[in-house]
């Protein structure tokens, strides 16, 4: 395996993995997920649904949310390194 | 249904079809140039384009029609679970694999395992690849045939092969081109007929909450968790993990023109998934209402009448159209990694190293047609319910894949024993769980993923670690030097 990429950027050290934007906003994604199986609220029935369906369902603005931060969190890090 | 609907949406399907062979003569020349060309589309796709086709790709039969079939069956919140977890694939795939893996420079999934473990591991992916992809079809054409059986008035078996051969056409002529921008138009479709039949059942019962109220007093348990919380979980999981480890989701990112574009490209896919699910909701809540789902022979086709019911017959054309798009959109990605992992994969790395660039496509696209062929049959003789067969292909490449890619890309220490062993202890092991039917619906991946991450880890700790070349090209994926490392 060999790169085309400039020498001098290869020599980059590689972030700590707890740094790295994507680990952070995975552990915000797998939280929100394991809150969601932990509890698991089968009643009440808010609108006539379980509760944890409305959960489930609340969570699909989040994952677009997390989504577009990361998208910009990594295009600023590239650009302060360019 | 009146003859004049089924004339109309014949027609319609007819012309979309066409349309989409034109779209792949178009692309053939420049496709069949090399191999980049066929299976990449010469790395130079960009954001919008990439990320309605990514989310076409994503969206399957299963994301619509078994969506809706299982919230109507199974509860609402059936469908609210593969909302969930159809929306974070998006996220989830963005923040450990997309821009790393575009990084590579590769072409397929098992070139990926051949550079970073070696050979051996991108054989047996290889392989996984191929199998996978075959059976993933299988929903697809079972949903053509339902659909093809149900509205144009065809037989099952009639619009199973018609619109399976009608896909393969331009998937196998225009390669990862024609694949990427019959999907743009197919997504596009999609969200749009999606959007207007969800907008005429808003209208008609006077909001959302109106149209529960209505749906309830038909069937008072729609809003109930009604199966065990692992058969949620499971399809939680399985979903999750389906933009990692499919290689036909996954072949997406390396058509991108870089990191930034794949990155900004699922963004895109996560705003349009999670529309499908907005709409499907609606969509299932009107089918409840309706009160037929006892008089059906599958559940799936609830999607159905809800469109015949809502929706003139032109504008239900158009969204029978668009179902037609979920499935082609998915399938086309299907036999592009099969025909990569047939001719590319397997013929070329172990059969013949020095076969020309112009034999290697021209046989992966042979394969495409024998493959859509295979398809046929196993969906002539076993038509099943589309979402548990979705899980279980799901589910399947997770416990084979999952950890094998995502531990190459985020821990150095993983080496090539370590990875034969999670591929090949949670293929078994999820084989085995299916075979013995030990849990609830489509939970095997609960069981069979961690043993898949247990045996990776224990056997690349007790075996030596991945030469140094290799273990500074995992830290390259994730430094933010520009991509194209190449094998």
């Amino acid at each position: 395996m060999s790169s085309t990429a400039e020498p001098a950027e290869h020599t980059a050290r590689r972030r700590p993995i707890w740094t790295e934007p994507g680990i952070i906003l995975l552990t915000v994604l797998l939280v929100m997920s394991a809150v969601i199986f932990t509890w698991w609220p089968k009643e009440p029935h808010p609108g006539g649904i379980a509760l944890v369906g409305w959960l489930m369902f609340a969570t699909m603005p989040v994952s677009i949310a997390l989504t577009g931060i990361y998208v910009i969190w990594m295009e600023r890090r590239e650009k302060a390194r360019a | 249904m009146a003859e004049n609907i089924r004339l109309t949406e014949s027609l319609i399907v007819a012309v979309y079809l066409l349309a989409m062979i034109g779209i792949g003569i178009y692309f053939s020349k420049r496709a069949q140039r090399s191999e980049d060309q066929y299976w990449t589309a010469g790395r130079n796709i960009n954001s919008f384009v990439g990320g309605v086709a990514l989310f076409a790709a994503l969206a399957s039969a299963s994301s619509l029609m078994g969506a809706v079939g299982g919230g109507v069956s199974l509860g609402l919140p059936f469908l609210m679970t593969y909302g969930f977890a159809a929306t974070a694939i998006l996220p989830f795939v963005v923040f450990l694999v997309s821009g790393q893996i575009r990084r590579t420079g590769v072409r397929t999934l098992p070139e990926y395992f051949k550079i970073r473990y070696n050979k051996a591991v991108a054989g047996v992916a290889a392989v996984i690849v191929v199998i996978a992809m075959t059976f993933y079809m299988v929903p697809q054409l079972t949903a053509s045939g339902l659909i093809g059986g149900y509205v144009l008035g065809w037989e099952f078996n009639t619009a199973v092969i018609v619109l399976g051969i009608g896909f393969t056409l331009y998937a196998a002529l225009g390669g990862m081109w024609a694949i990427t921008y019959t999907d743009l138009i197919q997504g596009l479709v999609m969200v749009t007929g999606l959007a207007i039949v969800a907008t005429v059942i808003w209208v008609q019962h006077d909001g959302a909450f109106n149209l529960i109220e209505e749906a309830l007093a038909v069937d008072p348990e729609l809003g109930d968790i009604s199966q065990h919380w692992m058969t949620y979980f499971g399809i939680f999981l399985a979903f999750l993990w389906f933009g990692v480890i499919s290689p036909s989701a996954v072949m997406r990112n390396f058509a991108s023109k870089s990191a930034k574009v794949a990155r900004r490209s699922a963004f895109v896919a996560a705003i349009l998934y999670a529309s499908v699910f907005v709409f499907g909701f609606m969509m299932a809540a009107a089918g409840a209402r309706m009160g037929i789902i006892g008089d059906l022979d599958n559940a799936d086709m609830v999607f159905l009448h809800v469109i015949e019911a809502y929706l003139p017959p032109l504008v239900a054309g158009i969204l029978l159209a668009a179902l037609i798009s979920a499935i082609m959109s998915s399938a086309d990605a299907m036999l592009l990694a099969i025909s990569a992992g047939v001719s590319q994969d397997i013929y070329k790395e172990f059969i013949n190293p020095e076969a020309r660039e112009k034999t290697v496509v021209r046989l992966g696209l042979v394969v495409m047609f024998v493959a859509v062929g295979v398809g046929i049959v196993i969906t002539l003789a076993e038509p099943g319910l589309i979402a548990v067969m979705v899980g279980w292909v799901g589910g399947a490449l997770l416990s084979a894949f999952g950890f094998p890619i995502v531990l190459g890309i985020w821990w150095k220490r993983a080496n090539a024993a370590g990875a034969m062993a999670g591929m090949l202890g949670g293929g078994i092991t999820f084989v085995i769980l299916v075979s013995g039917e030990y849990f609830a619906l489509v939970a095997e991946p609960i069981i069979a993923a961690p043993v898949s991450l247990v045996l990776m880890i224990t056997v690349s700790l007790l075996t030596a670690p991945p030469p140094q070349h290799i273990q500074d090209q995992v830290d390259l994926m994730h430094t933010d030097v520009p991509d194209r490392v190449e094998a």
